[in-house]
């Protein structure tokens, strides 16, 4: 603490000559070597409000070959989580007779065809900026989803019934939100295990995701809860769905039951916003509950 | 491209030995082209690339190429 110095309550204390320990040159703030190129400052600011990251490293590598002529450019992007990924310049498959294994064993970088012996910072810094890129995208993803089944967890299903009803209010589309729970699946992980209990939420996100239809959404937003929006088009009837769900039993590797409780609110007929739409479709699911539980007494 | 494009993209990168993705035509003709390397594949490759295509709200063929090169 310097001698004199006003002391004032709460406020962060500064560090002394000791510890700080003695400045080098090397610590000053010196410029870097060499400033970024104008390519890749403008595309640090298209990174800053870029909507997706693959979306952006597409571009990226398309203004590559763009500005320098290229016939071709590709990323390769080792990524802690997706392992290693190629990225191609216009998101084109890969061309006839590539193999995918010998352009990712060219290591982790932005590979050009020719070469640009002149640009390596600028390449460097481009494969810097994708790679951060696709950590916030999968960073996202991760946020906006359940990693047991693969569906949207909570978070990512409030967004889009947030969106939905935006859209019908805005044009009118209609759809419904459908809340399922799960009977019999305590008793599931109570027999068999957790590992098992775990098997069976997979295959309902399977299920789910295979008797949907394009467009439709489906979450996990609990511990055995699900949940589905379903765009009602023209028939304005979600019955269809949960009657498809219902016809077909849900595929056990135990022995064991599992059967389907559903709730279901209408947007915007009944509730124009998420909470609504949310107690309205619990309070049908406890209703049907209840009365599956006095069907299943006598 | 569409950020549902990128959504879709995105969640078929996800897929155990999934690599690479590129997409060709457009509108309703658009194709989605899928390569995996079988030595980092999950056993039900093909069944999660396919719902990950089939929930796409834009119509999409799939053209999946599983790469089993030593």
């Amino acid at each position: 603490m310097l001698p004199g110095a006003l002391v004032v309550p709460g406020a962060p204390v500064p560090y002394t000559r000791a510890e700080v320990g003695e400045l080098t040159p090397q610590d000053t703030l010196a410029p870097p070597a060499s400033a970024p190129s104008a390519t890749v400052q403008e595309l640090v600011l298209e990174l800053a409000l870029a909507p997706s990251g693959v979306g952006f490293i597409a571009r990226c590598l398309d203004r590559l070959v763009e500005l320098h002529g290229l016939r071709d450019a590709y990323a390769v992007i080792d990524d802690e989580v997706l392992g290693a990924q190629l990225f191609t310049a216009g998101r084109e498959p890969l061309p006839k007779g590539v193999k995918v294994l010998d352009r990712l064993n060219r290591g982790a970088g932005i590979h050009t065809d020719p070469t640009l012996i002149d640009q390596v910072d600028e390449l460097e810094a481009l494969a810097r900026l994708c790679d951060i890129a696709l950590r916030l995208d999968r960073l996202q993803y991760e946020s906006l989803h359940d990693p047991l089944t693969g569906l949207y967890n909570r978070r990512g299903f409030d967004a889009q019934v947030q969106q939905a009803a935006s859209g019908a209010e805005r044009y009118g589309w209609s759809f419904a939100l459908m809340l399922l729970d799960l009977d019999g699946f305590k008793a599931i992980n109570d027999r068999f295990g957790h590992h098992r209990g775990d098997a069976v939420l997979r295959s309902v996100g399977a299920r789910l995701r295979r008797d949907l239809r394009a467009g439709d959404i489906a979450a996990r937003i609990g511990g055995d809860e699900f949940a589905v929006l379903l765009y009602l088009g023209d028939t304005g009837d979600a019955h269809p769905v949960l009657e498809r769900l219902k016809a077909e039993p849900l595929a056990l590797d135990i022995d064991a039951t599992i059967t389907w409780a559903a709730g279901v609110a209408l947007c915007p007929e009944e509730a124009t916003d998420l909470e609504g739409l949310l107690r309205l479709a619990d309070t049908r699911l406890y209703e049907t509950k209840g009365l599956q539980a006095r069907e299943r007494q006598g | 491209m569409t950020t549902e494009l990128d959504r879709l993209e995105l969640e078929l990168r996800s897929v155990p030995g999934v690599v690479a993705v590129g997409y060709s035509g457009e509108g309703e003709r658009l194709a989605v082209h899928v390569v995996a390397v079988a030595s980092r594949a999950v056993a039900d490759l093909a069944d999660r690339v396919q719902r990950a295509v089939h929930l796409c709200a834009e119509p999409v063929e799939l053209d999946l190429l599983l790469d089993v090169q030593a």
